[in-house]
């Protein structure tokens, strides 16, 4: 009985990750076979990158400033408060930047996905798209996920530079320290691998959020009920695999680069 | 027409006995010669189940080009599981079914997008695009296909919504502007965008006031005579149904328990589908 009713919950979460392999799978393939729908693409673009510039740069801004504030505090017991520059850039750029932008973008755009996509599995417009002979594979899931990919990275490298001209901010505030003494330690504390790794996690968040949301969107049902189900799960799945797949990666990137 | 169980007799089930009411012709006597030319759809002992509830047990379908058969039935009873079974949206547990010719559960995505392109379908809530304007819910299935160019499909729109009985000012309208006798006549405007050879629609009327109501029963009657389409209609609303049938069938329990053309309705004696006319004509 126990084992009968272990097994059930166990099924079920393999299901899901089989449907949603196969939904990648289709996704990916629907990269390169045309039609490409690159105007639906464009449009993604601007939803989830340009439209997400002020609710990332705002996470950007207040997170430096946070990490130049504590920062400033610890360095000052060893007169070392000159590395708050290098310290809020290596943090940020490794770290704080990738996840902090794909939370935010997890919470404001993986949730519009959802609730959008699921919206039109319950309004019956998925299978009046499938009624055309049009594959929303290619028509609404590829162009979401493909500006995922490419605006995710962009979205970080403006939460980066806005976090650390944060830091800067502060550093000029309580410490009194100038641009110049704050950029030269900034450039200090990045290296290549800070760069690499700070890019190429925010590629697997974006991909990561979009899959998860469409996939949630697309197997909606239930009515309204089901739509609101599947927006807050798009968020905390996705939050989840964030967490948890930054960890993954950090370790790769670690062995990867040695530090 | 449809071959319940008598018919599948006729195929030579093995589990099935002929009864005596059974006629070598079809069910209820009719003459329905094989007629593969202007065969558009031809289910055969579908079977759907979902876990433990048996949607179809045994369904047998056929509807030549210019008929339009009327599937009516209670709520809940497969209805709109047929047409999304012809549409290749649900796969049968069994069975076959062919649309024009093509066989919907063995054709791979290309062939089927390319059957699904001479079908249209409208929905019972429209299933319009609400992100798009009217106009571009109308020509949208011709900018996916990219083979015309944007001044005929202006001229095509503008020609569709004057068939649906619509001004050309709703189509810079949103789907959230509209009535839903609108929100209908712009689905049915989508549905026969292309010149479709098939037509299905699920609950064409339901949840309309009589006069829109006979709007799109008048529509639906336009399209089979001018168009000579094949159509699918699946209704619960028994004066529309008798409006634009030429065929029907009931549904009740998965199987087809009642077929034939409109006098045959009128005056059969099958008790639930008596039970059926009577209620529903009386009830407002």
């Amino acid at each position: 009985m126990t084992t009968l009713s272990l097994t059930r919950p166990v099924k079920h979460v393999l299901l899901e990750i089989q449907n949603l392999t196969i939904l990648v799978g289709r996704t990916f393939s629907a990269f390169v076979r045309p039609p490409l729908y690159w105007r639906d693409t464009w449009v993604q673009m601007d939803l989830i990158g340009v439209q997400s510039l002020l609710i990332v740069g705002l996470t950007g801004i207040f997170t430096g400033m946070v990490l130049a504030l504590q920062s400033a505090v610890q360095l000052a017991d060893f007169g070392a408060t000159l590395f708050v520059g290098q310290l809020v850039a290596a943090s940020v750029v490794r770290e704080l930047g990738p996840v902090l932008t794909a939370l935010m973008v997890a919470g404001r755009v993986g949730s519009g996905i959802a609730a959008e996509l699921g919206s039109m599995r319950v309004g019956e417009q998925i299978d009046a798209l499938e009624a055309m002979g049009t594959d929303p594979i290619k028509k609404l899931v590829k162009p979401r996920v493909q500006a995922g990919i490419v605006m995710l990275p962009i979205l970080t490298i403006c939460t980066d530079f806005i976090a650390i001209v944060g830091g800067q901010v502060i550093a000029w505030l309580t410490l009194n320290q100038g641009a110049s003494t704050y950029w030269s330690a900034v450039w200090s504390g990045i290296f290549f691998s800070d760069l690499f790794t700070g890019l190429a996690k925010p590629l697997v968040f974006g991909f990561l959020i979009t899959s998860v949301a469409c996939y949630l969107g697309l197997r909606t049902s239930g009515g309204t009920e089901g739509v609101g189900r599947s927006t807050t799960q798009a968020v905390v799945v996705s939050s989840v695999l964030i967490l948890a797949s930054d960890f993954f990666l950090t370790k790769l990137f670690i062995e990867l680069f040695g530090h | 027409m449809f071959r319940s169980r008598r018919n599948r007799v006729a195929r030579g089930h093995p589990d099935l006995v002929p009864d005596p009411g059974w006629h070598p012709r079809g069910a209820m006597g009719r003459d329905r010669p094989p007629d593969p030319q202007n065969r558009m759809i031809d289910l055969e002992d579908v079977h759907l189940a979902f876990g433990e509830l048996v949607v179809l047990d045994g369904i047998w379908l056929e509807v030549d080009r210019g008929e339009t058969l009327v599937v009516m039935g209670g709520s809940g009873q497969g209805k709109s599981t047929i047409l999304k079974i012809i549409l290749g949206l649900l796969e049968p547990d069994s069975g076959r079914v062919f649309v024009h010719g093509v066989d919907v559960m063995r054709a791979n995505q290309e062939v089927l997008d390319e059957v699904r392109r001479n079908i249209g379908m409208v929905f019972q809530g429209g299933a319009l695009f609400d992100s798009l304007t009217v106009g571009e819910n109308l020509a949208f299935r011709l900018r996916d296909e990219g083979n015309h160019k944007d001044d005929e499909i202006e001229r095509l729109v503008a020609e569709k919504l004057s068939f649906v009985d619509l001004e050309p000012e709703v189509s810079n309208k949103m789907p959230a502007e509209l009535s839903g006798g609108m929100k209908k006549r712009v689905a049915l405007g989508r549905a026969i965008m292309g010149s479709p050879k098939i037509l299905l629609y699920d609950e064409p009327t339901t949840g309309l006031d009589p006069i829109t109501g006979e709007t799109i029963n008048v529509l639906i009657n336009k399209l089979r005579d001018q168009e000579n389409v094949a159509s699918i209609v699946v209704t619960h609303d028994i004066e529309s149904a008798l409006t634009v049938g030429n065929r029907f069938a009931m549904l009740k329990d998965g199987d087809i328990i009642f077929e034939g053309d409109a006098e045959e309705i009128r005056t059969t004696d099958e008790p639930y589908v008596r039970e059926f006319i009577d209620a529903r004509m009386v009830t407002p």
